[in-house]
């Protein structure tokens, strides 16, 4: 008996050591340069986007002091113009979509019990686009020239007429970075969901968390190009002098619009719908008890996936459409709160049948239910037309922005970040500052953003940088950056207590909370290969049907390999090799971006920079296998 | 314009703070860039009077820089520049190449400006401010290195705009 355990031990021992020689990186910086760890580049991206949501948070904190009372000169116009557009800018191109993109590449694999994603170099390249996009827009703002036309920038105020210099191109060029991040990362967690799921995890079986993350991948697959199209064709005019948004050269500027909200509307999308698989995970775990309604569930986020898609003229209200069509987008995008109401229906009854813990990951769930809510409903209030026209431009749009983008994607971020903190570090946070920084954040947020829709509906623009006493907005003004800066102090908790967790916080092992998906059956943090062996499931909570999973063997243990299953039943397929460190991603990427910086200042670059970029791709897929011995494309002699 | 387009000092101050943080942290590969020709400020020091000459030190901030030079434009537009002065314009009166008789600095496109010259360039210096004669020929100056094709295109997003005494109303 001793003895067969201490053989299996050692067993253990030795696969894991022969593993960690496939998997690990290469130490220090050439390691940090070339890895395609999934949990390394995510890491990094999450690192990334919280110092941007900083940096764009003390933006917004800077406009709410401007704005505190009446007749402030702090700032001048230029100044706050150029602050809400690079906050605006920031908090959605530079935070919330690649935020959600990095959790996706983190947790996917561990979800699905694998060792990497099916393109682990192109997770390496997208990381790469990203940071480059955050110096395109963070640059040139520490050079003194910052986009300055808000978040999204319409012709002909931004065409060449109106946006002398080049601080439009500056904008327009960042989301290119960003997209084309945005879009490796998407594609990447489709094919790793479509091909890489462990055995018995049929489509019918997968975790609510994978169907949200891979529905916000198709949305992000089919809405980001329209926006890297009108971004580049923006540039083009301004450039080349082509005509595409000149109405007198047989243009049209309503092509901007409609292209732009093509995108931008499922955008909201692309960042609510992994807000709802946190959601569902955590909801899930602290209920103990499986989802409420798998079924409907699983409806409900593929009908939002595709209703927000025929939504984005309600963007458009105010620009003078035929009543027929607002008509249209009216009803359609009132229809789009019918399967959100079916996932927060399906929440509530899995907390009032399950036993509910009140951890804090839980408690940012209440927060977003509570003022996801408001959000939904101020939505359907501006989704109605002829109220639109009273709205828009009011500081009203800016508190439901607020709330739904908030609300809907950042509360529950916080929760997912609090809840899967363990897995990523091995300690706990601490659940006293948790709640702390919960209810401060909460009550500190709702106390900001609520004031404005009253001050929006006293008439108050958006975009203004200050106002005469006499308009009456003072009070409601005062409160609002007030309680902004209760929120700061909450999110400096939150931030602190993520810090010294790291340090100081309590061992976690490797299922703290009592999860039921894969990743809390590997240790805390998990090496780099992942798993000792591939897990095989047999329900959507596989960690609560089984005590010991069963697992699978025939990977190899000596190289990168990883298993391929079929699309419908994940049935093993076959066995594929998984690239290794590279540094060829980082100068494809560093290719790219001299073209696509070039490109702003000249057409040219776009002509000798695709030189460089194609060396690095062929670099990138050099073989470096022998050629096959067998079948059609064997060596032949 | 007034206070309208300016950045006050404090500003400045609360500006270059978060900038020299970023700077500090980013733009050290970028050596020395100069941005000057993307600069948006003015007023404190909009100009009342003409260019003294070559070494006016108020020159800098309207030789090269693009906000200025775009104004410049807008004004050339509404003044109705563009009837005597358009791309299809004769020899003399056509900006598309540097040739210009009296000097195609800004002190002299000023003066021309300003004053008139002999031939049916009227006076503009009791109609128009200063500062947007100091505009207009900051953009006169910069004409003949835009490319033609842009310049048009630049005219034809202002086709809406009112040009001297006609205005036909917003484009359909
Ligand atoms: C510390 C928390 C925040 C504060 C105090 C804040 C404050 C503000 C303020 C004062 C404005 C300008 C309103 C105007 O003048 O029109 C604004 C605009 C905006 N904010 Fe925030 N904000 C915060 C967080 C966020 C977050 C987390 C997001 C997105 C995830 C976000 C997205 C936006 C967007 C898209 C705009 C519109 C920009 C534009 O008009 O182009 N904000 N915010
Ligand atoms: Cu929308």
């Amino acid at each position: 008996m001793t003895a067969e355990t201490d053989l299996r031990a050692r067993g253990l021992a030795d696969r894991r050591r022969r593993l960690l020689a496939a998997w690990a990186d290469a130490p220090g910086l050439w390691g940090f340069l070339t890895t395609v760890d999934h949990k390394r580049l995510a890491a990094r991206y999450i690192v990334t986007t919280m110092a941007m949501l900083f940096a764009a948070g003390m933006l917004g904190v800077d406009m709410r002091l401007q704005l505190a009372a009446p007749d402030m000169h702090r700032m001048g116009p230029q100044g706050y113009d150029e602050s809400f557009s690079l906050h605006g800018s920031t908090m959605l191109f530079l935070v919330s979509v690649p935020v959600m993109e990095a959790m996706a590449m983190w947790l996917v694999p561990l979800m699905l019990g694998q060792r990497n994603m099916a393109f682990p170099r192109l997770n390496a390249f997208s990381y790469w686009m990203y940071l480059e996009g955050v110096l395109m827009l963070w640059i040139p703002h520490a050079l003194g020239f910052t986009p300055d036309l808000g978040w999204f920038e319409y012709p002909p105020l931004s065409g060449p007429a109106y946006a002398p210099g080049h601080r439009a191109d500056v904008w327009a060029q960042m989301i290119t970075f960003t997209e084309v991040a945005a879009l490796c990362v998407s594609v990447n967690v489709v094919v790793t969901i479509f091909t890489m799921r462990p055995p018995g995890m049929t489509l019918g079986r997968m975790p609510l968390f994978l169907w949200g993350m891979l529905v916000a991948s198709f949305m992000t697959v089919f809405g980001l190009p329209a926006v890297m199209v009108v971004t580049s064709m923006l540039i083009a005019d301004r450039e080349v002098a082509t005509h595409f948004f000149s109405p007198s050269g047989g243009g049209d500027v309503l092509l901007f619009q409609h292209l732009y909200w093509f995108f931008g509307h499922p955008e909201v999308y692309i960042i609510f719908v992994p807000g709802v698989a946190f959601v569902s995970s955590i909801v899930e775990t602290f209920s103990r008890r499986v989802v409420f309604g798998y079924v409907p569930m699983v409806v409900a986020v593929l009908a939002i996936g595709v209703l927000a898609f025929g939504l984005w003229v309600h963007h458009m209200f105010a620009v003078g459409l035929p009543k027929m069509g607002a008509d249209f987008y009216t009803a359609a995008s009132m229809a789009i709160a019918l399967p959100i109401g079916v996932q927060i229906f399906c929440w509530i009854a899995t907390m009032f049948r399950g036993r509910l813990q009140l951890k804090t990951p839980m408690l940012w769930v209440i927060g977003f239910i509570v003022t996801f809510v408001i959000g939904g409903m101020t939505g359907v209030m501006t989704a109605s037309a002829p109220l639109d026209l009273q709205l828009t431009d009011t500081y009203f749009v800016v508190a439901h922005l607020h709330y739904v983008l908030v609300g809907g994607a950042i509360f529950p971020l916080l929760g997912a970040f609090t809840y899967w903190y363990p897995k990523a570090t091995g300690r706990m946070m601490s659940e006293v500052w948790g709640r702390i920084s919960w209810a401060l954040v909460v009550v500190g947020f709702n106390l900001t953003f609520f004031p404005m829709h009253l001050l929006g509906l006293m008439g108050m623009p958006r975009r203004i940088y200050t106002y005469p006493a006499e308009m009456g907005w003072g009070p409601l003004n005062l409160l609002s950056t007030v309680s902004a800066l209760i929120t700061v102090v909450g999110a400096g908790i939150f931030v602190l207590n993520a810090l010294l967790s790291y340090w100081r916080g309590r061992l976690a092992g490797a299922n703290p909370w009592g999860g039921s998906t894969l990743e809390w059956a590997t240790p805390s943090p998990p090496p780099p290969y992942n798993f000792d062996y591939i897990p095989t499931v047999d329900s959507v909570a596989p960690l609560w049907t089984r005590d010991e999973l069963h697992a699978l063997e025939g990977l190899s243990l000596d190289s990168r390999e990883v298993l391929v299953t079929t699309l419908v039943d994940a049935k093993p397929d076959n066995r594929q090799k998984s690239p290794k460190p590279s540094l060829w991603p980082l100068l494809t990427a560093l290719a790219v971006g001299v073209m696509f910086v070039g490109s702003i200042f000249s057409p040219w670059p776009i002509v000798w920079g695709s030189v460089p970029v194609a060396a690095t791709i062929v670099g990138w897929f050099w073989p470096t296998r022998p050629r096959a011995q067998r079948g059609p494309l064997r060596a032949r002699t | 314009m007034g206070r309208g387009l300016g950045t006050s000092d404090d500003e400045k101050w609360r500006l270059n703070l978060s900038r020299v943080a970023i700077a500090l942290a980013m733009a050290s590969s970028l050596g020395a860039w100069g941005c000057d020709s993307e600069k948006r400020t003015v007023d404190a020091t909009a100009p009342v009077t003409a260019p003294t000459g070559r070494s006016d030190p108020r020159l800098p901030a309207y030789a090269d820089n693009k906000f200025q030079q775009s104004q410049g434009g807008l004004y050339f537009t509404w003044y109705g520049c563009g009837q005597c002065h358009s791309q299809s314009a004769q020899r003399p009166q056509n900006f598309s190449t540097a040739n210009f008789r009296y000097g195609g600095d800004i002190p002299f496109l000023y003066q021309s400006i300003a004053d008139g010259r002999a031939g049916g360039m009227p006076a503009y210096k009791d109609r128009v401010p200063a500062q947007q004669i100091w505009q207009m020929a900051s953009y006169v100056k910069s004409l003949p290195k835009t490319n033609q094709y842009l310049r048009r295109r630049e005219d034809l997003d202002q086709k809406g705009q009112p040009t001297g005494t006609t205005w036909s109303g917003a484009v359909r």
